[in-house]
Order: structure tokens, then C-alpha cells, then sequence
């Protein structure tokens, strides 16, 4: 045990992406005092932000978790997303098949889909084609499945620990958990950050890839988790408002496959494929696996073309010898472990109200508190409005377009780095708001918004924050 | 749209045949060549009293069935047009357009980025792989601090005397690096090498900008005036926007 | 006046002076944009030392409460948008 005593908390969520965000946002609406630890400098750095940005209405068959918490989240999109600002859209998803293989898989497939009870209907080519005017003549069958729909992860996590804070709850910045107390009866009774000891009566783990290590450490049972990589390109929004749905092959044991699908803002996701094994830190890009995942998803939808590409990326989400993991430590009585490899976006709202539950079960009050927040302030966004002439001019700023390509306001912008969770780096920007995503990627206005963080934050230009691994804009 | 030489020039040509409104993001018309420059003085005086609309600082967002949305302090309205002229500027290609793949890290900008934030004194580097030649490259060689070690990728050999090493006919096609880039592999006919740097500029591949949502490939009521070369003089802007608008309203004169 | 900030070079024209709250204040206007600045008497030996041309640091305090206008804009960016 080392490091001054820091504050005391109920609960300490250790992770900040979408799950660890979900959590301390429900449980911060409590009367449980509550801080979030997140090892990297800014919310959404891990699988969160390597996600596809889909709600899905279906993953596992029943019986399992995985399809109790996707009912439970799935039909609440619309009323959430609306609370949190979160742009969202139900849009409906194709699983398409060009073979006999394929029509086979969509017959186990359905069989599996329809007996979780979710919406599906079963179509022609033609017909799948009549939801989706892009998609390739060689599609024969498809699953058609309405209530799927489209979200901006990175948006959704932000949302979340902006809820959180603005109802109490702390949240620091690289800070990783270095070690843990127990008291007697093996308890945790505080985790250790380099700056401070933190002293808590529950921890709940949703440290994603870091799950296994933190648990680990905690003494708790043995979570066997590795990284998973997938890469993507990113077509814009020219092409993007041609495409309706979120179109996907015939999946795998490992994957939901390669697919085409419409994000929030407007562009296009073409990915992720899978590559296990590697560092997780690792977010590199490469020519190979980028060639071969444009090959497959036009094979889905011909017409995409990388002259429409404006950014690749790479992220890595967590394989998981256990799927989906809400429950407390087997060994550790006050350990919450709340993890998913795959669709933690998807669950996350059922996440937050079961991990209350499950402290509900323990006898704790975790009845809403009167004073709560419910909702964020809601920030006008110019690319959102179809005329946005009735949106602009309630602040100065509102009508002062920064970022051209994604039409991203100064005022939006300094929404971004004045926020409660604010951004602190160009990415952080990029993830609250936009600006610099565009198709020119910031060649014209990243200057101005690494100068709006740092007079934000009262630094010095070359100290704002630039790619995920925590370097800056100057050097030297 | 856009009151640099080109928009200018083009606006000139066209205000004899047309109503012409020139609309331009920045609170002052120049565009790269500035406010000052005498060929845009010159041309803002000739546009003045050719009767050309002259609406600085308000951005454009979208052309939609002939109508151009505009936004910026005191102004947001939609403007109905028979045409718009996209004079819109051109910038280096992204990592995306070249291709260049690998880790995601701090240090690697945009020639068009670098530059403001060299010129602004912000030390972006030990040392700087400079990729391309020409406009971008040579702004940010003039401003790079005397004490970093210039590398230049591909393009002409610069004779600047702030370069260290060149690699002409190489490409760039990984950077490496964990927080920030530590190197940047450059390949030319399937030979590769590792360069070690700190900062990567890229500068290389003019593209034209496009971002007015419904403008941004070619419609038949869009023109765009953006000569894309690494080397640019003044008249060769001119020339080129009155050569690509002088058929424009014949075409438009119903 | 010139105002030379990161993003952009611009002709700067001052329609006003004024003392407001112990702070010299020019009003004016930045090209088309409606632009002021505010400097305290504490701050001019500190901006003398560090008034280099064309230094972002002194653009960025120049600009005052235009600072978000002035950034939306671009420098030197050719033919511009």
C-alpha cells in the first residue's frame, strides 16, 4: 500500500469506456458516491472507440445474457440518444447471402433470430435491393432486420460521462489502477493510481482489455481476455447519403463479418475485419488487411471507392473466453465485473441498471436521488439541421463554421473543450464534435482548434493533445 | 465561392455577362496570395466596379437545387443561383489519399497545418520529414527552426539549404511510432527504408478541396476553378480561372 | 493595423479606443468581422518582449474576445474557401 489517502467513494468504476461510463452514469444518479479511473487521457480510447457504431437488435441466441441485455437496451435508443444529444438513427441492417452456403447460414440464422423474439423478416435479392438500391445484383437471399440502427459510440460514451460528472461523479485521467487493498475478509477496500489511494466500498471492472489484469490484481478470478484488431476505412459523406442501410455478410463463429455501414455524421464504415493475438496499445493500419476488407465489402455494395476514402483507422475490442461478464468476483466479494467483447454500445444501457441492481441486491440505496440530471444541454449542430438559419446566432460562435467539411461551429467546438468530461487534444475534439474529420482531415482547420483547447485550457499550443497515445503537438 | 486569385478572376470574367455575388470564408479577400497582394488588390478594385457582389466572412455549406446555404456572423441565408463557381483552394493529400498506413501518433500534420503552427513558433520537431514538394514544402522549409534536420520525400531535390537529406522518387507508406512518430518508411519500386523523424509533414499531392455538401464532385451546375500544381504563380491562377469559366454564360443565358 | 495571427493576415481597422474596466480597448473591424481588443497595462511589457512578427502567442492575445472568430479562419490557405 502506497500513495497519499485520496478521497473516499462508494463505488470506483475503473475504465472509461462505454460500459464504465454507462455504469457510473446510472449509479451517479444515486445516492452512491462515485469515481471513474481511466488509464488513457480521455473517455472512449479502447474498444469504444474501435467500434463499428451499431445498435444491435441482435447478437447471441437465447438463452444467454448477451440477448436478455440487447432486449433490454434496444427498444430505449430513441428516448436515450434524444436525452443525451446523441445522434442516432434506426435504420435497419442486411445480412445478405450469395450462395447456397450462405442461404443456409441465413437459415440457421433466422431460426436463431426469430426465436429471441426479435424483428426480422426474411427476403429476396430483389427485395433486399428495394431496401438497399446499392447492393450487389449477386445478393440471392437476405435477412432483413428493421430495428438495427446506427450511433456515434464515441458520442455515446462522452454522453454517459458527462451525465456522470454533471451528477457528481469524479472522473480522472490517466489513471491507471497500479494496486489494490484488501481488508481482512479479503474485501477490496481501495485501489492505488500513481497520483493518489483511493478508498471505496465496491469496484466495479470495466477495464475492457485491461479487465483481466485489474482482476488479477484484485485477487478475483482468472478472466482470459486478448485483443482482437480490426481496421477500417472511412468513405465520406458524398457517398455516404447514397446509402441506407447497414449491410453485413453471413457471419462467422469469430465475427459479425466485414460490412458496409452508414455512420451518424454521414460517412461510411467499410470493416473491421478480426486479427487476434497482437499488442493492444497497437493501432496501426496496414495496406494488406486494408485491401483485402475493400475487396470484401465491394463485393457487398460495388460501388464504393476508395477515391471517397478519408481515413483509415484501427482499434482493438476484446476476445473474451466469456462473452459477457455482469456478475460479481467469484473470490472477491465486492468486485462488480462488467465486460463485453463485442456489443458493449448495444448493451450498455441494460449494463447501468443491472450493475445497480446488482447493489441494490446488497442492500445499498440506489433509488434515483430527486436532484438528479437526467438530461445534457443540448448543443446546436449545424450538419444535424436540414436549415440550420433557425438553429444559429443564440451565442456568439453558433454561426462561425470552423470546421468546413464536417460544418462544425466554434460554438460547438467550445462546447467540446469546456464540457464537464472536456476535450483535451485534437482526437478529443474530433470525437465530441467532429471537427477535423472531415475529408480534408484538418488541413484547414486544425490550427484553429488546436488553439481554441489551448486557450481553453489555458496551455500552450504545443501542449495540446494529438493522437490516442497521448503525444502533443510540439516536440523539441 | 472563394476570393482568392482564382474566385477573383473568375468573378471579373463572369460579372460582364451575369449577376455575380463572390463569396469568400475569411473576413478578406486573397486567399493564400492575402489581402495586400497587388494582383488582388487590383482585381477586388476591378471587381468593385465591375459590380461583383463582394460578401466576405460568411462560409458556404451547401448547394441544394440551386441554392447556396451561407453561415457567419450576421449572415445565414440561402442564396438562389443559376451556378456556383468553386474557387475553393486545393491542400496536400491527407495519409487516406496517398496512401500512407501505419500507427496513429502524434508529430505527423498536414503541410497546410505545419506551417501555421511553425510560423506561430510552435517547435513541432528535432527532426522533419518533409513529403512533396513545391507550395507547402517550401512555406514550411522556410519556417523550419534552424536547429532541426530537414529530410525531404519525394518531388524535386529542393535547393534549399535547410535540407539535410532527400529521397526523390520515394513515397511515403508507414509511419511508425508509439505516442509520437519515430519513423516514417518510404518505399521507391519496392525498395523500402526507414527514416528516423519526430514530425512528418505532408505536403505532397495538391488535391483540390472540396466541402460544400452537393458540390463536391461535378454536377452540371458547378464549376471548379482549382488549378492543382505544386508550383503556382499568379498569372498561371488568373489564366487558368478565366479559361475554365469563359464558356460558362453562354451556357448559362436562359 | 495588421493583425498576423496562425490562422490568417488581415487588415485590421480601429473605429474606437475606450478604457473599459482598467483595460485599453480598441474596437474595430477584421476584414468584415467586428473585432476587439483589450489589453491590461500590466500585460504591455510582457507583450513588448514577446511582440515578434507573425508570433502566434501575441496573435492569439491580440485577438482577444475575436480569438473564436479569428480561428474559424484559415492562414494562407490558397485560393481560399
Amino acid at each position: 500500500m502506497s500513495g497519499p489517502l485520496g478521497r473516499r467513494f462508494d463505488v470506483v468504476v475503473v475504465g472509461a469506456g462505454v460500459l464504465g461510463c454507462a455504469i457510473a452514469a446510472e449509479l451517479a444518479q444515486t445516492a452512491l458516491s462515485v469515481c471513474v479511473l481511466e488509464a488513457a487521457p480521455d473517455v472512449a480510447e479502447g474498444a469504444s472507440k474501435a467500434n463499428a457504431g451499431i445498435t444491435s437488435s441482435f447478437y447471441a441466441p437465447p438463452p444467454s445474457i448477451e440477448c436478455e441485455l440487447i432486449g433490454e437496451s434496444n427498444d430505449g435508443w430513441e428516448e436515450l440518444c434524444g436525452r443525451l444529444n446523441v445522434p442516432y438513427r434506426r435504420i435497419g441492417a442486411l445480412t445478405v447471402a450469395f450462395d447456397d452456403d450462405g442461404v443456409r447460414g441465413l437459415d440457421e440464422l433466422e431460426t436463431q433470430v426469430r426465436a429471441a423474439g426479435v424483428k426480422v423478416e426474411r427476403v429476396t435479392g430483389e427485395q433486399a435491393r428495394r431496401h438497399e438500391p446499392l447492393l450487389t445484383d449477386e445478393c440471392i437471399d437476405a435477412l432483413y432486420y428493421p430495428d438495427e440502427g446506427i450511433i456515434d459510440p464515441v458520442r455515446l460514451t462522452w454522453a454517459y460521462a458527462e451525465l456522470a460528472a454533471l451528477n457528481g461523479a469524479e472522473l480522472r485521467f490517466r489513471a491507471p489502477v497500479l494496486d489494490v487493498a484488501r481488508d481482512g475478509d479479503g474485501r477490496l477496500s481501495a485501489v492505488v493510481t500513481p497520483e493518489d489511494r483511493i478508498a471505496c466500498r465496491y469496484v466495479v471492472n470495466a477495464a475492457g482489455i485491461g479487465s483481466g489484469a485489474l482482476s488479477a490484481l484484485a485477487g478475483g478470478e482468472e478472466i482470459r481476455m486478448w485483443p482482437r484488431k480490426g481496421q477500417y476505412w472511412i468513405l465520406d459523406r458524398d457517398f455516404g447519403q447514397t446509402l441506407s442501410r447497414i449491410v453485413l455478410p453471413v457471419p462467422t463463429p469469430t465475427t459479425r463479418g466485414i460490412e458496409v455501414a452508414p455512420t451518424t455524421n454521414g460517412s461510411v464504415l467499410l470493416g473491421p475485419d478480426a486479427e487476434e493475438g497482437g499488442d493492444a496499445e497497437d493501432r496501426s493500419t496496414s495496406a494488406g488487411n486494408l485491401r483485402k476488407i475493400f475487396a470484401e465489402t465491394q463485393r457487398l455494395v460495388p460501388t464504393v471507392s476508395l477515391d471517397r476514402a478519408i481515413k483509415t483507422y484501427a482499434g482493438s475490442r476484446p476476445a473474451a473466453d466469456e462473452p459477457v461478464r455482469l456478475r460479481f468476483d467469484a473470490r472477491v466479494d465486492n468486485l462488480i465485473h462488467a465486460g463485453n467483447r463485442s456489443t458493449g454500445v448495444s448493451t450498455s444501457p441494460a449494463f447501468g441498471r443491472r450493475v445497480k441492481a446488482l447493489l441494490a441486491d446488497r442492500g445499498e440505496n440506489t433509488a434515483a436521488r430527486p436532484d438528479r440530471v437526467t438530461s445534457l444541454p443540448p448543443v446546436p449542430r449545424v450538419l444535424l439541421e436540414a436549415d440550420p438559419v433557425t438553429v444559429l446566432d443564440r451565442r456568439p460562435g453558433d454561426a462561425m463554421v470552423v470546421c468546413v467539411c464536417e460544418q462544425v461551429t466554434a460554438a460547438e467546438i467550445t462546447a467540446a473543450v469546456t464540457s464537464a468530461v472536456p476535450a483535451r487534444s485534437i482526437e478529443g475534439v474530433r470525437k465530441r464534435c467532429r471537427a477535423t474529420g472531415g475529408r480534408c482531415q484538418g488541413s484547414i482547420c486544425m490550427a484553429g482548434v488546436i488553439l481554441l483547447t489551448a486557450n481553453a485550457h489555458g496551455i500552450d499550443p504545443g501542449q495540446v493533445g494529438m493522437g490516442p497515445g497521448g503525444g502533443s503537438v510540439g516536440c523539441g | 465561392m472563394g476570393a482568392g486569385l482564382a474566385g477573383l478572376a473568375a468573378a471579373l470574367e463572369l460579372a460582364a455577362h451575369a449577376e455575380v455575388e463572390l463569396v469568400e470564408r475569411l473576413p478578406a479577400a486573397g486567399g493564400s496570395w492575402q489581402f495586400d497582394h497587388p494582383a488582388v488588390r487590383d482585381l477586388v478594385g476591378r471587381c468593385d466596379r465591375a459590380g461583383v457582389r463582394l460578401t466576405m466572412g460568411v462560409t458556404a455549406l451547401r448547394w441544394i437545387e440551386r441554392r447556396l446555404l451561407l453561415i457567419g456572423p450576421g449572415t445565414r441565408a440561402w442564396r438562389e443561383a443559376d451556378h456556383l463557381v468553386f474557387a475553393g483552394g486545393t491542400r496536400p493529400a491527407t495519409p487516406a489519399e496517398l496512401p500512407l498506413f501505419g500507427a496513429r501518433v502524434a508529430g505527423v500534420f498536414a503541410g497546410t497545418v505545419a506551417h501555421h503552427l511553425m510560423e506561430a513558433h510552435i517547435a513541432l520537431g528535432r527532426h522533419l520529414a518533409v513529403c512533396g514538394s513545391g507550395y507547402w514544402a517550401d512555406l514550411v522549409l522556410a519556417e523550419a527552426p534552424s536547429h532541426a534536420r530537414v529530410t525531404v520525400v519525394g518531388g524535386d531535390v529542393p535547393a534549399s539549404p535547410r535540407v539535410a537529406a532527400a529521397w526523390p522518387g520515394y513515397a511515403p507508406v508507414e509511419v511508425r511510432g508509439r505516442d509520437r512518430v519515430e519513423q516514417l518508411v518510404i518505399e521507391r519500386d519496392g525498395h523500402a527504408r526507414a527514416i528516423d523523424c519526430d514530425c512528418v509533414v505532408l505536403a505532397a499531392d495538391q488535391r483540390p478541396i472540396r466541402n460544400v455538401d452537393g458540390a463536391i464532385t461535378a454536377t452540371p451546375d458547378v464549376t471548379y476553378v482549382q488549378l492543382c500544381a505544386d508550383t503556382l504563380t499568379p498569372d498561371a491562377v488568373v489564366d487558368h480561372a478565366i479559361a475554365t469559366v469563359a464558356g460558362l454564360h453562354g451556357r448559362n443565358s436562359t | 493595423m495588421i493583425i498576423n495571427s496562425p490562422v490568417g493576415r488581415f487588415p485590421f481597422e480601429v473605429t474606437g479606443v475606450g478604457l473599459v474596466d482598467g483595460r485599453i480597448r480598441l474596437e474595430g473591424a477584421m476584414g468584415t468581422w467586428p473585432t476587439s481588443v483589450e489589453v491590461t497595462p500590466s500585460e504591455l511589457p510582457r507583450i513588448a518582449a514577446r511582440l515578434v512578427p507573425r508570433s502566434a502567442a501575441v496573435g492569439a492575445a491580440v485577438l482577444g474576445s475575436a480569438a473564436a472568430l479569428a480561428l474559424a479562419a484559415r492562414r494562407r490557405s490558397r485560393r481560399a474557401a
